[in-house]
């Protein structure tokens, strides 16, 4: 999992200037999940808790992927404000519920993965309708498409995963290798797209 | 262990559901990107025919006009004047001879002669019937009329008859080249050499000032004519140099697969 962030953030870096915003947002995305997934293993090799991280990066990956999809003119300003606003205040309670920094917030992280899955439907969409050249040569179509099988398929396995670390720990982990192996799809469909701009020379497309 | 084995199997079960119904969304997306590109090319293509087509008729009904003028002049102009030189002639043959009247009785003659050459000329019917020496010939001999300089043509073996496009577009050169240097090269004789070969030449040289090629405007006809010779299978050279004249050399590509 690893190296497939790292390949997509070094397939960031790569990009000719000028990066559009929907690009930035993408980079300090991947940085940021780049860190978590280090910090994350250092602590479980060190058999601390880290659950605070991923519960952390879950809202801040998600407020940086609202404002991709703003960019990409998915979601208008407002919307995507009120989206902000509405899910920092589900994981407030959540959080608040739980009352254990060791919890997942299980409940946020599956509605914010509907959530993003249905704007990144919509992104794909955007491109099939848009792109003129070939669609498998467009960077924008694989972002979403590794978004939307990353934040698809995550929910029927993420939704239960409390309940599971409770009673069967070893379960809980067997499935989170469904994460991790859906996490790999993603960065690796996301550094595949971004590689392909420099190729094309193609300045970075947004819609 | 039975609750969380079957936790378990639900999970997996949702997660290749999921799996399933995302494949399928991308694979719709697909299908509609592919049916969107394959109308956006048939739609370029029809607009393209459309154009084709357009530019024919245009075309067609150009010739058209060109060719009814043609007709009224050689038809209802010149028998205008044809009618107008029996007049005076019947006026010559009763009276004593006048001098006036003689000089006006040769320019209707001339001018007459001119409205049927004219009619000729505009009547496209008439020019396909021609062959490309006869069309050459024509040009250089109106050319040494009106602009006052020598044309000779020189022959060395009849041309192949080419296709009409081909030969439209040929003539279409030709004529360029000699407007060309009457407009610009002060020329007093452009001598027009044609070889029937094979390979078919067609070699123009005037004997004015000449130009250095790279000082031509971007926007020159130079290229237009390279362009359109490529177009039919042909090879444009161009020789000049300030004060050297100017000769064009057209051949055929059949030497360049030989």
């Amino acid at each position: 999992m690893l190296s497939s962030i790292t390949w997509a953030v070094v397939a960031w870096r790569r990009l000719p200037p000028p990066r559009t915003t929907a690009l930035r947002l993408l980079g300090v995305q991947l940085c940021v999940a780049l860190v978590v997934e280090v910090l994350g293993t250092v602590l479980s090799l060190n058999h601390a808790p880290n659950a605070w991280l991923y519960d952390l990066y879950i809202v801040v990956e998600f407020i940086l992927l609202l404002g991709m999809a703003h960019a990409l003119h998915l979601l208008p300003y407002r919307t995507t404000w009120i989206l902000a606003c509405a899910f920092l205040v589900l994981v407030s309670l959540e959080v608040f519920r739980l009352r254990d920094t060791d919890a997942l917030v299980v409940m946020s992280a599956s509605l914010s993965a509907l959530t993003l899955t249905g704007l990144y439907l919509r992104l794909l969409w955007q491109r099939a309708e848009r792109v003129r050249g070939p669609l498998f040569r467009d960077q924008l179509f694989w972002t979403g498409l590794g978004h939307v099988i990353f934040f698809g398929a995550m929910t029927p396995v993420v939704a239960p995963m409390d309940l599971l670390i409770a009673t069967d720990p070893f379960l809980a982990s067997s499935l989170y290798y469904l994460l991790q192996f859906l996490c790999c799809v993603r960065y690796f469909a996301i550094a595949w797209g971004l590689q392909l701009v420099p190729r094309a020379g193609l300045v970075p497309s947004t819609a | 262990m039975t609750g969380t084995s079957d936790i378990a199997v639900v999970v997996i079960i949702a997660f290749l559901v999921m799996l399933l119904l995302i494949g399928t969304a991308v694979l719709s997306l697909i299908i509609v990107y592919t049916r969107r590109h394959r109308h956006r090319s048939e739609l370029a293509e029809l607009q393209l025919q459309r154009d084709q087509e357009v530019i024919a008729a245009e075309r067609e009904a150009t010739q058209q006009t060109l060719g009814e003028v043609g007709r009224e002049l050689h038809d209802n102009v010149g028998q205008l004047l044809t009618v107008a030189q029996i007049g005076l002639t019947a006026v010559l043959d009763d009276g004593a001879p006048d001098g006036r009247l003689h000089a006006s009785l040769s320019a209707l003659e001339d001018g007459i002669e001119e409205v049927r050459r004219l009619g000729r000329t505009l009547n496209s019917d008439t020019w396909h019937d021609r062959s490309f020496l006869d069309a050459v010939s024509t040009e250089a001999a109106r050319v040494e009329r009106v602009g006052r300089i020598g044309a000779p043509l020189l022959i060395t073996g009849p041309p192949p008859e080419f296709p009409p496009d081909i030969k439209t577009v040929l003539f279409r050169v030709f004529q360029e080249i000699m407007s060309n240097s009457l407009r610009h090269a002060k020329a007093t004789t452009i001598r027009i050499a044609l070889d029937g070969g094979p390979p078919f030449v067609l070699r123009v040289q005037d004997n004015g000032t000449g130009f250095a090629e790279t000082q031509a405007g971007s926007g020159s006809g130079l290229a237009n004519i390279r362009r359109r010779c490529a177009l039919i299978g042909f090879r444009a050279e161009l020789v000049t140099a300030p004060g050297a004249g100017c000769t064009w050399i057209i051949q055929h590509r059949s030497s360049d697969a030989a």
